[in-house]
């Protein structure tokens, strides 16, 4: 099962654009540029003690890491953020199919922030 | 140990209105076989991969048929502060595979038969590697000390 291709830029629900400001990194690759804050794992990319609560923001991207053996890691797109102080939940769609669906992070799962253009 | 720091894999729901062939693509696009059904974050069924085979294409359901139309409901739940045991016991007594885990009867994530046996199973590894050791390899005896029986 393929996943889709890194999302670099797009148009939110309220019209507003973003892009991808660390375009050199690649979902899945590990690496990403020092421009992107990277909210859920520290800078040792160990992963957040658990329980400790999830913040994100509309246009932050949510990767999921393949819970198997070459399984590939999985993102969505924040679309809105439900909860109190950008935590959970979200709801999300998935890839470029637009399915859209209320999203409920584990431990499996981080928050990447992008910065967005200004109209 | 909570329940909910147990909580392995991110939960994804869609809502009853939803149809059968959205929660399909939202199962594959985000790899659960699971997802809660939820009307205003308030939990009301479970649909998995095998109530999609079963309740739906076996039965020529529509694929504009409704979610709920093929839900599992009453949902076994769990309390996201419960004490991990209480799940062990849940799973014990009930023929489940997943518990959805609730906060004030909201959804908040999904726990699973799997993801506990994959903790359970590194738990006795870790306890398995000193005894294995101590099989395969000559006993190490910590040395006496110099100052022992003088005096």
């Amino acid at each position: 099962m393929a996943c889709h291709p890194p999302l670099r830029q797009g148009v939110l629900a309220d019209g507003s654009s973003w892009v991808d400001v660390a375009p050199e990194a690649g979902v899945g690759e590990g690496t990403f540029g020092p421009s992107e804050r990277v909210r859920g794992v520290d800078t040792m990319g160990r992963r957040p003690e658990k329980g400790a609560a999830m913040h994100a923001e509309v246009g932050d991207k949510i990767v999921i890491k393949g819970h198997r053996v070459g399984e590939p890691d999985r993102d969505c797109l924040v679309l809105e953020v439900r909860g109190p102080d950008g935590g959970p939940p979200y709801r999300v769609q998935w890839g470029d199919t637009g399915h859209e669906s209320l999203f409920f992070p584990g431990a499996d799962s981080t928050v990447h922030h992008y910065e967005h253009a200004t109209a | 140990m909570r329940t909910i720091d147990a909580v392995r894999r991110s939960g994804v729901a869609i809502e009853p209105h939803r149809t059968v062939q959205d929660a399909a693509a939202v199962m594959e696009r985000s790899g659960v076989g699971a997802l809660a059904i939820v009307d205003d974050e308030r939990l009301v069924g479970i649909v998995t991969d095998r109530d999609l085979v079963r309740r739906a294409l076996a039965r020529r359901l529509p694929l504009d048929a409704r979610v709920d139309s093929v839900m599992s409901t009453p949902v076994v739940t769990i309390a996201a502060d419960a004490d991990l045991h209480d799940a062990f016991a849940l799973f014990r007594s009930h023929a489940v595979r997943r518990l959805a885990v609730v906060r004030e009867d909201r959804f908040v994530g999904m726990i699973s038969v799997d993801d506990l046996l994959v903790d359970v199973a590194a738990d006795l590894a870790d306890l398995a590697r000193p005894v294995t050791a101590e099989v395969l390899f000559a006993h190490r005896d910590s040395p006496v000390p110099a100052t022992a029986g003088k005096g």
